[in-house]
């Protein structure tokens, strides 16, 4: 499979990658992969275990520095600048956090500054302020004394959600944000997240939940074996051929009306060939954190 | 009236411990809640070494402990001294709470800088190997009779045999593709295990019963006859050390959410840490060189400190400086008063009491209360 020409130039995109690839040793987990994001949209990255999601997203914040290719936030490279530099403008939430340490939430909300303060320079009041408001923002405002190591997952994705936001990133950068929530969290935590980008933030989401994806994402790149294998709308991307070419499983694509977005619909593995997404052995097999 | 004076003192205590309590609140500024915890124990640091230095074979009254001590420091205060306790503060016992306090501090600080970094509890400064290793240089001196040409050749060995543990420790941990503090965890088991064989082979074949009840006291632990040279020759590297250490305290704490969370905050992970876990080693070596090996001070120091002043590296890594060093000035103290006349090794102390403290703070998490 060829991997997709550039997509179009979008005018004014926040994020640009410019045919991003990466290895470690001969296993290339990502290929020329190129994407935009528009300023206060929400892009979904979606695709098998080990296609390479989580290895862009760890491009793109410069956690590892791509083999080839560039990342461009606002027009700039972020080749060579130091973490903190990135850390001012983006922010990560990684896929599963354990916090070994009993901070409080709102100590943990205030290590986002850490950026933007000086070595020995404590968080003074506006710091504060801003960790408090980030806290109410994502619904959280009550945990501000309580122990991060004693909330429910649900409520530790908030906080460190609020962490994410009180770096004050231009881009923020979510690898599989509901992993392990139930369902009511997962939708509290999209619909966070969702507000927040219709005021102006840009995302980029890891999303395993194909209907999550369908549902509140305006664009999605499905990654396969470290390539693009399919970019654009929702309805683009989410078709029955794409699905049997990339997940290997027969699946149907209605639209929801209620949603006002497509429903997937998996009925059943595809018999004969390879299931690359079920592959006990995966050279390509996304790092491990 | 006296039901009123004590409640007055009732109240007046109260309102103390709720200021204490507001200070020590998260919400207090950090500046002020560093000022009251290092303020309060550099006093208590203070009153240790005047109260230890008091007592002992020939005890000393207080006024004239504090005035020679003032003296030191150049200040010419207090009562004269004879010349004999002028010699016993100044020349004994003087430099040895001074190491008591340095090896304490440092082993305390590294502890809790140990524990940060791995984000693990259960790590001292012993867990890369630090501990072993300058076990084993040390023995290796004692067993060969090298301290006869230089009373200092057996710190010396300890030091380079503590240095040359973790940079094998390091080596081993420094392959590719995997999680490298685990990696480092395993070399140092490994280490320490195979370090220990060495030390059991050396003290089978050591036929001196000297040397041999020698290696066995260096291995629990020892401050005793500790002169000026001992504290000039690790004063600036602790002192350096723990200042480089402080650093880097906010940076530990970003650790604690994980590499991929401090990386994206902005923290140089594996550049803090390599800084980090060398000078953690570093004033580790040099406290083992002079006092042998004194085990749980690194690790219970850092527990106790979180759990009053709560887990901000901040305040925990110079809270657990000075607590290390108020702990090991009492744990020499006992250890010089216990048996006397006999002295009892300051490591067997710092066991006997860290241990059953240690178990009950895991049965404190156990019931619900978080480390």
């Amino acid at each position: 499979m060829s991997a997709l020409p550039a997509p179009d130039r979008i005018a004014g995109a926040a994020l640009a990658v410019d045919g991003v690839s990466y290895a470690v040793g001969a296993a290339k987990l990502l290929q020329a992969v190129s994407l935009e994001v528009r300023r206060g949209s929400l892009l979904g990255l979606i695709g098998p275990n080990g296609a390479g999601k989580s290895t862009l997203l760890r491009c793109i914040s410069q956690l590892l520095s791509p083999t080839a290719g560039q990342v461009h936030l606002d027009g700039g490279d972020l080749r060579g600048r130091s973490p903190r530099e990135v850390a001012r403008r983006i922010a990560l939430l990684p896929q599963s956090t354990t916090v070994n340490f009993a901070f409080t939430c709102l100590e943990v909300v205030l290590m986002g500054r850490n950026p933007h303060l000086g070595r020995f320079q404590a968080e003074g009041a506006g710091d504060r302020a801003l960790a408090r408001q980030h806290l109410a923002d994502t619904g959280a405002a009550e945990f501000v004394t309580r122990l991060i190591t004693e909330v429910s997952a649900g409520e530790r994705q908030r906080v460190l959600l609020a962490r994410a936001l009180t770096q004050q990133p231009r881009l923020l950068l979510l690898d599989e944000p509901t992993a392990g929530l139930d369902v009511q969290h997962q939708l509290q935590v999209f619909g966070l997240i969702r507000g927040l980008v219709s005021q102006g933030l840009t995302a980029v989401a890891v999303v395993h939940d194909l209907n999550l994806a369908a549902r509140y994402c305006e664009r999605l790149v499905l990654l396969h074996r470290g390539r693009v294998a399919a970019r654009g709308t929702v309805a683009e991307v989410l078709t029955p051929p794409n699905l049997a070419r990339v997940f290997n499983v027969e699946a149907r694509v209605e639209h929801d009306p209620a949603l006002n977005a497509p429903r997937v619909t998996v009925i059943a593995p595809l018999a004969g060939r390879q299931g690359r997404g079920a592959a006990a052995s995966d050279p390509e097999g996304e790092q491990s954190k | 009236m006296q039901i009123t004076s004590k409640m007055l003192a009732l109240s007046r205590t109260l309102a103390l411990s709720k200021l204490l309590r507001r200070t020590l609140d998260v919400e207090a500024p950090l500046a002020l809640r560093l000022a009251l915890a290092l303020g309060l124990l550099a006093a208590l640091l203070l009153l240790s070494f005047v109260v230890t230095m008091a007592i002992g074979a020939v005890d000393v009254p207080l006024g004239v402990t504090a005035s020679i001590v003032m003296q030191q420091l150049g200040i010419p205060v207090g009562a004269a001294a004879t010349d004999v306790q002028w010699s016993i503060i100044s020349h004994v016992r003087l430099p040895r709470v001074l190491t008591a306090a340095l090896v304490g501090g440092a082993l305390a600080l590294a502890g809790a800088t140990m524990q940060g970094i791995f984000r693990n509890p259960l790590a001292d400064p012993g867990i890369i190997g630090v501990s072993a290793g300058g076990a084993l240089g040390a023995v290796v001196a004692i067993h060969f009779g090298l301290r006869s040409i230089h009373y200092l050749v057996t710190p010396a060995f300890a030091f380079a045999g503590a240095l040359a543990a973790v940079m094998l420790v390091y080596a081993l941990a420094a392959t590719r593709g995997v999680d490298p503090l685990t990696t480092m965890i395993l070399a140092g088991v490994a280490v320490q295990a195979f370090i220990g064989a060495l030390i059991s082979a050396v003290l089978t074949l050591t036929a001196n019963v000297n040397a041999m009840r020698e290696i066995v006291f260096w291995l629990t632990g020892s401050l005793s006859a500790r002169s000026w040279t001992h504290v000039q020759l690790i004063l600036p590297f602790i002192v350096v050390g723990s200042i480089l250490l402080l650093f880097f305290a906010r940076d530990v704490n970003l650790m604690a959410l994980g590499e991929d969370s401090a990386r994206s905050m902005g923290v140089d992970v594996r550049r803090v840490r390599l800084i980090m876990l060398t000078l953690a080693a570093l004033i580790t070596a040099v406290a083992v060189a002079v006092s042998g090996i004194i085990g749980f001070v690194g690790l219970v120091v850092p527990h106790m400190v979180r759990l009053v002043v709560g887990p901000d590296h901040r305040i925990v890594l110079p809270t657990s400086l000075l607590t290390g060093a108020v702990l090991l000035t009492w744990a020499d103290f006992g250890s010089r008063l216990l048996l006397r006349p006999q002295e009892l090794r300051v490591g067997l102390i710092t066991a006997f009491f860290g241990a059953p403290f240690f178990i009950y703070l895991l049965y404190r998490r156990r019931q619900g209360t978080s480390l």
